[in-house]
């Protein structure tokens, strides 16, 4: 899935992954089908990391 | 655990988070309360063994924990915008941080429905042109944060984006200010809303009559005796009055659908006014809710 097609990401951690310091990162994009990816069972330190390097992709690009 | 997440800039007061508007408890409550109606047959049925005091106290529990799962829900909810991002924390048991680019963020819509405007707030939605429904909510803010919102987007929108000029200024200057390129007067809007007949009627009209048999504590074979009765009388009349009775229904059912599509497409586009406001185009629409948003052109 390229970058650039990233519109938001979600951080989430329902009450069990808390409990294991575990979050699944869910990729929105542009578009009605398969609109969402997620990356279930990363740590919560990986998962803000790959967010922000995903935020500094999307920065280049603007509407 | 450490919520720490992307370090807002501590010295931009924007990045601070915020809490939504207090009174949106409230409109919640006011909201849901219809709704709640359903679960007093069931308590009604599931306590009916027990005392009265026992089916209060029941009661009042189950509205007690209603209401600190609301306000939980309230004071977990928190937005702020960071250097780059608008970051929307959220979630009671399971936390979500929702973190939306200001480049994506293609418009700041602004509804108010009449609950809301009673208290003088707004239901902000960040348009990313995404699937629609995964974009950021703000439910409900102030009306002047929600204009603060606006105004702080489009500035930090116009920074990078250096084509699109300086634009957006104080959005409460434009709004008046900004060159009307269609506006529905109340003729067209009326004129628009015969065209939307509303078939809910004949529906209704065919309908009633089954369940007004058991509202009158009538079972359906009772009533249509007495339609009957009420027939074989009328049989004695001619053909015409006859047909002149249903054409009567039918003109019936025809007045009340025109003028309730009438009613619904002016509750929603009474003062439908599009301006241009450099390069996009602001909607404004509706009687009873108040709506603005954005069209750009670019993306027409």
């Amino acid at each position: 899935m390229p970058l650039t097609r990233v519109q938001h990401t979600d951080v989430a951690q329902g009450t069990i992954e808390r409990a294991n310091g575990v979050a699944r990162l869910m990729l929105h994009t542009a578009g009605t089908a398969h609109a969402v990816v997620v990356l279930p069972g990363i740590s919560r330190e990986a998962a803000e990391q790959l967010r922000d390097t995903i935020r500094a992709a999307i920065r280049m690009e603007t509407w | 655990m450490s919520e720490g997440g992307g370090p807002p800039d501590g010295s931009d007061p924007d990045a601070a988070p915020r809490r939504l508007h207090p009174a949106t408890l409230l409109v919640t409550l006011v909201r849901r309360a219809p709704s709640s109606i359903f679960a007093i047959p069931a308590l009604l049925a599931a306590t009916s063994r027990f005392s009265v005091g026992a089916v209060v106290a029941s009661a009042a529990a189950a509205i007690l924990a209603l209401a600190l799962l609301s306000w939980a829900a309230w004071y977990r909810f928190t937005y702020a915008l960071t250097n780059d991002a608008v970051v929307i924390d959220s979630g009671v048991f399971g936390r979500n941080r929702r973190t939306i680019p200001y480049e994506r963020v293609a418009d700041v819509g602004i509804e108010r429905r009449p609950l809301q405007r009673l208290f003088g707030l707004a239901t902000v939605t960040l348009e990313t042109g995404g699937a629609g429904a995964d974009e950021g909510t703000l439910d409900s803010v102030s009306l002047t944060e929600a204009e603060r919102l606006r105004t702080a987007f489009a500035r930090r929108r116009a920074v990078p984006a250096d084509e699109r000029g300086p634009s957006i200024r104080s959005d409460a200057g434009t709004e008046r200010t900004a060159p009307i390129v269609f506006a529905m007067s109340g003729r067209r809007v009326a004129l628009s809303g015969m065209f939307n007949f509303s078939l809910v009627w004949i529906a209704v009209g065919f309908g009633l009559p089954q369940y007004a048999g058991r509202a009158l504590d009538l079972d359906d074979a009772a009533l249509w005796d007495v339609v009957v009765a009420r027939t074989e009388a009328a049989r004695s009349l001619s053909a015409l009055a006859r047909a002149g009775a249903v054409a009567l229904v039918a003109l019936l059912v025809l007045t009340l659908g025109v003028a309730a599509g009438l009613v619904r497409t002016t509750l929603r586009d009474h003062g439908f006014r599009l301006t241009d406001e450099g390069g996009r185009l602001r909607r404004w629409r509706g009687l009873l809710t108040r709506s603005e948003a954005f069209i750009s052109l670019p993306r027409v």
